[in-house]
């Protein structure tokens, strides 16, 4: 059990052993990433309120004293402390906090618009905010993202992926997920499949565009629907039909067992092809076998 | 937050480790995920287009040895590593230190990622083929404006309609003749009652007629006083009468008397082979037509139960199990008996 008040730049070393992160800030950047040892909270910027850390039972949590919903209770007791609250949200608050935690944590983070980065945690991840950019990095667990206007960025995600945002764009790097779901109201989504194993894919937008790359090998059927934006795709298996304005783009790639539905009013979809693997990449493989963690060599 | 590691830095690190020793690509990003300390691999599908890019920039050039490309310093490139050594020797340190500048350096990285793969993906839909969309439809016009749909639909609709009316109709079709075998099958049943009333009060009528008339012919005989001729006659009238009855092709005995001469009874034969009442209406037949047109429609009817009852009551397994004993019992008997 410890509690901490940041006011300045400072860098605290955990001894306890921390199972869950809460951090919830402002403005400024988040940074997550998975690290041996004990965790490490560094705070390099700092303006306007201190910053209250508390680890207790292996959750630790790094936020404003009146975030904290408990504080939030005591601030509505009388006009002069809610004053004082809305007082001090109008205050400047930005900060650039950054943890190094076990890899298996559970990580919960929400902003209104610092960027958040979060980087190979293995356990459940959840990002809130309003406008920051999200990134996020060799997680495997399940992770949830709602944002309103930041865009999200993953690379090299494993197991499930939820994004929700109103008009931030999604764009999934190398993604090897089994499970991807996507809903955008104008942000666009683009999807960069780098995995044969069958992959659940679920993209929902209103007039976002949407594209998705699929290695050739791919078992999946397709669904992609769209009433009035165009369908494009360079896979031959794909049709088009659908008549009373909405288009269907539908198919088997493989043996079909896995999915790819897209769902949109006015965005256009395209299904594309994802270039082969450079040759020499390939001989690489061969004689470079101790990178097995590496995601190009699922490819072989 | 300032960029950490933006486009111009991941590109001077590239260029470092190309200083150090020529390396395949496979290679660099081995280095980079050292350098991000395991934590991050920068995915392959990006770093082979910034080492192209770089080649275009004239900074770097590959050969290919072995069937794989290896890539190295130019001169240029030499040039601009040196002139921003100070810039990279700082970052290095800041990335070693810091879980904020790592953190940092990856985000960087991450977008460009992000954005060169929106940028590369974006490009290759554009030149995409858009199946059937060339027939130069407006989506927008939907089924007002676009005439192949809207006909498409509107034939769908007429299809699914006249299949409806067909299906109807067939509905339709079925119930009444359903209806008509009701029908017919009550007549059936009250026509065989009617018969048997009727020969059952002919045959009393008769036989009461008969014995009117003998004793009549006794009575007169005997008030003649030659009773014995008279009971001969009349036994032998009797014997004649009943035999007559007996038959089952009889119709008007031929010296019917006067008094009964109005009544006229006709009885179609009845079969003693004919089968029970308690048979269902389905298997009875008409002896007077062909016997083996009557077989055949016997069968139909027969297959039609079956096929009826299936379709009412399900076929499981085992059901069509004990379906098969039985006909095949049936069969056996049916071969027996006809086969001789």
């Amino acid at each position: 059990m410890g509690k901490w008040t940041v006011s300045e730049p400072d860098r605290i070393t955990l001894d306890e052993p921390v199972g869950t992160l809460h951090v919830r800030v402002v403005a400024g950047a988040v940074n997550v990433v998975a690290g041996e040892g004990p965790a490490r909270l560094e705070v390099t910027e700092l303006e306007g309120e201190p910053l209250q850390v508390t680890l207790e039972n292996g959750v630790l949590t790094v936020t404003y004293q009146d975030l904290a919903w408990s504080e939030l209770a005591e601030s509505v007791k009388s006009l002069e402390t809610v004053k004082s609250f809305f007082g001090g949200l109008r205050r400047k608050r930005r900060a650039v906090v950054s943890l190094s935690v076990p890899a298996g944590s559970d990580v919960k983070v929400g902003s209104v618009s610092a960027a958040t980065t979060v980087s190979g945690i293995a356990g459940p991840v959840a990002v809130h905010g309003a406008s920051g950019e999200t990134t996020l990095v060799g997680l495997i667990g399940r992770t949830d993202v709602n944002t309103v206007t930041g865009d999200v960025n993953a690379q090299s995600v494993a197991g499930e992926l939820r994004v929700n945002t109103v008009s931030g764009h999604v764009t999934v790097v190398a993604g090897t997920a089994d499970k991807l779901l996507a809903k955008s109201v104008s942000g666009s989504v683009t999807l960069d499949l780098d995995t044969t194993t069958p992959t659940d894919l679920h993209v929902t937008t209103v007039s976002g565009a949407v594209a998705v790359r699929l290695p050739s090998q791919t078992d999946a059927k397709v669904e992609a629907g769209s009433t009035g934006g165009e369908l494009s795709s360079t896979f031959e298996e794909l049709k088009v039909g659908g008549s009373w304005g909405t288009k269907k783009l539908s198919g088997q790639l493989g043996s079909g067992t896995g999915r790819l539905q897209v769902t949109t009013v006015s965005g256009a979809v395209t299904v594309l092809r994802r270039p082969e693997a450079e040759s020499d990449r390939i001989d690489l493989v061969k004689e470079l076998p101790a990178a097995p963690t590496d995601p190009t060599t699922q490819e072989s | 937050m300032t960029p950490v590691f933006g486009h111009g830095r991941l590109r001077l690190y590239l260029l470092k480790l190309l200083d150090e020793s020529p390396r395949h690509g496979y290679e660099v990003i081995r280095l980079l995920e050292e350098r991000f300390q395991g934590l991050y691999a920068p995915s392959a599908g990006t770093v082979y287009p910034r080492l192209a890019k770089l080649e275009q920039e004239g900074l770097v050039a590959h050969s290919t040895e072995g069937g794989r490309k290896v890539y190295r310093l130019t001169e240029a490139g030499r040039t601009e590593l040196s002139t921003r050594q100070s810039e990279l020797a700082e970052l290095e340190v800041e990335i070693r230190d810091s879980v904020a500048q790592l953190a940092g350096a990856i985000r960087e990285d991450v977008r460009d990622s992000a954005q060169d793969l929106r940028a590369e993906i974006w490009g290759a839909a554009k030149e995409a083929p858009r199946p059937r969309s060339e027939d130069g439809s407006d989506p927008w016009a939907g089924p007002w404006g676009d005439k192949e749909s809207w006909q498409r639909a509107k034939d769908e609709f007429t299809q699914f309609k006249l299949q409806a009316k067909e299906q109807a109709k067939r509905a339709k079709e079925q119930e009444r003749a359903a209806k008509q075998k009701a029908k017919a099958a009550e007549d059936e049943a009250r026509r065989l009652r009617a018969e048997a009333k009727a020969s059952r009060t002919a045959a009393q009528q008769e036989a009461l007629r008969i014995k009117r008339r003998i004793e009549q012919q006794v009575k007169e005989a005997a008030a003649g006083g030659d009773w014995t001729a008279g009971l001969a006659e009349g036994l032998s009238e009797l014997t004649r009468s009943l035999s007559g009855l007996a038959d089952a092709k009889w119709g008007r005995p031929a010296d019917a008397p006067a008094d009964g001469g109005a009544e006229e009874v006709r009885l179609d034969r009845i079969d003693l082979d004919k089968p029970p009442a308690d048979l269902p209406e389905w298997a009875t037949t008409d002896p007077a037509a062909d016997p083996a047109r009557e077989l055949e429609r016997l069968l139909d009817r027969f297959r039609d139960q079956v096929r009826d009852a299936a379709r009412d009551g399900g076929v499981t397994p085992a059901r069509l199990g004990s379906a098969q004993a039985v006909l095949a019992a049936a069969a056996e008997q049916l071969h027996r008996t006809l086969g001789r």
